[in-house]
């Protein structure tokens, strides 16, 4: 499967506190020329990688602002350049869904859209427009949009950043966000910010590791009322159920997989490559969608697997769900991808401290 | 399909304009019982429970033989002395009625206790008093975890059989009170969620030919979403770990008297408990030779 994280716009209708994308000065929107073009790359990229299927993940800026018109000129596309290789085209989406109305709804199942992904933050003044983060505001318009997910039996789960702000009441955090959605299906992603920490939000690895260890015993003790909360439900399945399944940042396999594509056509790594514009791959104006994703570049990743396993990663008994972890959380501390990620010591401690002694597992080699 | 319940006051022109609806009569004494189960004769309506409110105590209901068949709901203050109750024991174990009592009579956690234990069904009801939330546990404790068998205590047993832990229970069910199951109605046509609201005048619509479109009403829909005004306005409730089972019914009184928390959580355990007995097909075989 190959990801597209695709950010055709920047512009946003929230100033969350922490986001890079709104800090833009100018924020652009990608022309329906170069959509178009896109579309035409993927079908000639599937049709050059029979077996592959291409996921295009809708990020932003807020991809709702786009509009519905946008949605409905990719879905006409799609079926004009790719109607043999539609069926291996899956979409999905991230929204702050502020902007959702019921219209979306139709465009969405068109592109077979039938979740979606967003973000809350119960803390006030962290999420929302305007200077002040109007919070209040946010959170009723979220309201309205998952209303409507819910109306039209759309599925949807959120992400959750966890800031310096959270660290003061975890429980409380959590026992909100469960209760806001009872079945489950939440993040906790610790915040991650490249440069200056402009209003003191910043954690360490080893607070974030805290943090779910605050939370961690009442998941556990009660897992069957709580269900998918990330990354405890990840953590159980790698090491307790030994079903190893983990997202991009930990399975050592990003180099061939993922390419973000910004609303002028460039082309990096992946979406936070992208918005601290650390790799570059090109414009999709310029190459072809395949050969970007064959980038002389994405070889260092690969490798970095290996040197990893043989060098600073070396029996540690994690590796199988860790991998060294993200290349970029590498190039935060020492401007170099090949090293292990900045947050090594969070995990260990995370697992060490709370996730084994709690639940008496072991990790088997 | 309207899948919802009616309760509304015994009034036999309202009732002649409802048709194949399953109703709960509210009234205040045993007099009329007899006409209103009579009453239920036309239209295909069907008695789905007497709510009675009755301001005397338990041992001065006239129980009677011919009482047996009809479904009720008796709120009342006071038990009055078990002489007396067990003097009617055989008939009350054998009627189709549960009797709630008042939560502003300290003695009445006992009093359901006891009751119970004589296999009457039984709960408590909220009134406007401060709520002992410890003898409440106990009550809950023994309804849901003693060994000895006894006969059912709500709001308790509503609230562990129906807990799923990915969707909101609702106990009010058993108070007649639940937007998914019950609609509230009084003489003048006019239709509310809870009859609180009722009596407020928050009217979902008025007449009773609403009452087939009623899922269509905006009023009605906007009230599916009325939880997430806690989650908007900074209410503790929506921090509370035991907000999926209780739904904040006591957010009023909260600040003043916070066992809620404690009580709702240790219900939450008790269904869990409930949920795995149900499931270990409930009898412990012994050794057998
Ligand atoms: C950039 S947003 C784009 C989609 C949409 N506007 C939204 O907010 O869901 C994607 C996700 O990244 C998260 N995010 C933004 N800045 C972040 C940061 N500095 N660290 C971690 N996550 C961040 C957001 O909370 C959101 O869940
Ligand atoms: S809504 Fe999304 S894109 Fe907009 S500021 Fe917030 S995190 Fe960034
Ligand atoms: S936990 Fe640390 S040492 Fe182990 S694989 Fe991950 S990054 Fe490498
Ligand atoms: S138990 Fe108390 S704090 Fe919790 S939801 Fe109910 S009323 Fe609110």
């Amino acid at each position: 499967m190959a990801t597209i994280i695709f950010k055709p716009t920047e512009k946003c209708n929230s100033n969350c506190i922490y986001c890079d994308v709104v800090t833009r000065k100018k924020p652009k929107t990608m022309s329906l020329d170069l959509l178009e073009l896109i579309f035409k790359n993927i079908d000639d990229f599937l049709k050059a990688k029979p077996a592959e299927n291409v996921q295009v993940i809708w990020h932003g800026g807020e991809p709702l602002l786009l509009g519905e018109e946008y949605f409905l000129k990719a879905y006409e596309f799609q079926e004009k350049y790719c109607p043999e290789t539609k069926i291996r085209i899956k979409h999905a989406i991230q929204s702050n869904l502020t902007a959702m109305n019921e219209n979306f709804i139709g465009l969405f199942r068109k592109l077979g859209i039938n979740q979606v992904g967003t973000s809350y933050e119960p803390l006030a003044n962290m999420r929302g427009p305007g200077k002040d983060r109007d919070s209040a505001f946010y959170n009723k318009q979220f309201m309205k949009g998952i209303n409507i997910l819910k109306r039209n039996n759309m599925g949807w789960g959120f992400i959750y950043v966890v800031t310096k702000k959270s660290l003061e009441r975890p429980l409380d955090i959590f026992f909100f966000l469960s209760n806001l959605k009872l079945s489950g299906g939440f993040m906790l992603n610790p915040v991650l910010l490249y440069g200056e920490d402009k209003y003191n939000i910043g954690i360490t690895p080893e607070e974030y590791a805290d943090f779910l260890g605050a939370i961690f015993p009442y998941w556990w003790a009660h897992r069957d009322r709580f269900q998918a909360v990330n990354p405890f439900r990840m953590f159980t399945e790698n090491i307790i159920d030994k079903k190893v399944s983990v997202g991009c940042e930990d399975n050592g396999t990003c180099a061939y997989g993922h390419i973000y594509i910004g609303p002028s056509g460039e082309a990096s790594q992946c979406g936070r490559a992208g918005d601290w514009e650390i790799i570059s791959y090109g414009n999709i104006n310029d190459r072809s969608l395949l050969d970007i994703m064959q980038d002389k570049q994405r070889e260092q990743f690969l490798n970095r697997d290996k040197l990893l396993q043989e060098g600073e990663c070396k029996d540690c008994p994690y590796w199988k769900f860790c991998h060294g972890g993200c290349p970029l959380d590498s190039f935060i501390k020492t401007k170099d991808f090949l090293h292990k990620t900045n947050r090594c010591n969070g995990k260990k401690i995370f697992l060490e401290k709370y996730f084994l002694p709690i639940t008496g597992a072991r990790i088997e080699n | 399909m309207r899948e919802h319940f009616l309760v509304c006051p015994f009034d036999e022109k309202l009732l002649s304009r409802l048709k194949n609806e399953r109703i709960a009569i509210v009234t205040n004494g045993f007099e009329q019982v007899h006409h209103i189960c009579e009453s239920f004769n036309d239209n295909g309506n069907t008695l789905h429970c007497l709510v009675i409110h009755y301001s005397g105590s338990v041992v001065s209901i006239p129980f009677h033989e011919n009482l047996k068949n009809i479904p009720m709901a008796i709120f009342a203050n006071e038990l009055g002395p078990f002489k007396e109750i067990m003097a009617r024991i055989h008939m009350l174990r054998e009627l189709n009625t549960r009797i709630f009592l008042n939560s502003d009579n300290k003695a009445n956690y006992t009093n359901i206790h006891i009751l119970a234990s004589l296999g009457v069904d039984c709960g408590i009801f909220f009134g406007e008093n401060e709520i002992d939330w410890s003898a409440l546990n106990d009550l809950m404790t023994y309804a849901i975890y003693a060994k000895v068998g006894h006969a059912t205590i709500e709001p308790f047993m509503y609230a562990v059989k129906h807990y799923s832990p990915d969707k909101l229970t609702d106990f009010g069910t058993v108070y007649f009170e639940n937007r998914e199951s019950y609609l509230h109605i009084d003489k003048d046509e006019n239709i509310a969620h809870t009859s609180k609201d009722l009596k407020a005048g928050k009217f979902i619509a008025t007449g009773v030919e609403a009452l087939s479109q009623i899922r269509e009403n905006k009023f009605y829909q906007d009230a599916e979403y009325a939880w997430q005004e806690f989650f908007l306005n900074e209410n503790p409730c929506a921090y509370c770990q035991a907000w999926r089972i209780c739904v904040g019914k006591f957010t009023e009184t909260f600040e003043k008297n916070p066992g809620c928390r404690q009580f709702f959580i240790d219900l939450m355990d008790a269904a869990d408990f409930y949920r795995t007995a149900e499931s270990k097909n409930k009898k412990k075989e012994i050794w057998q030779p």
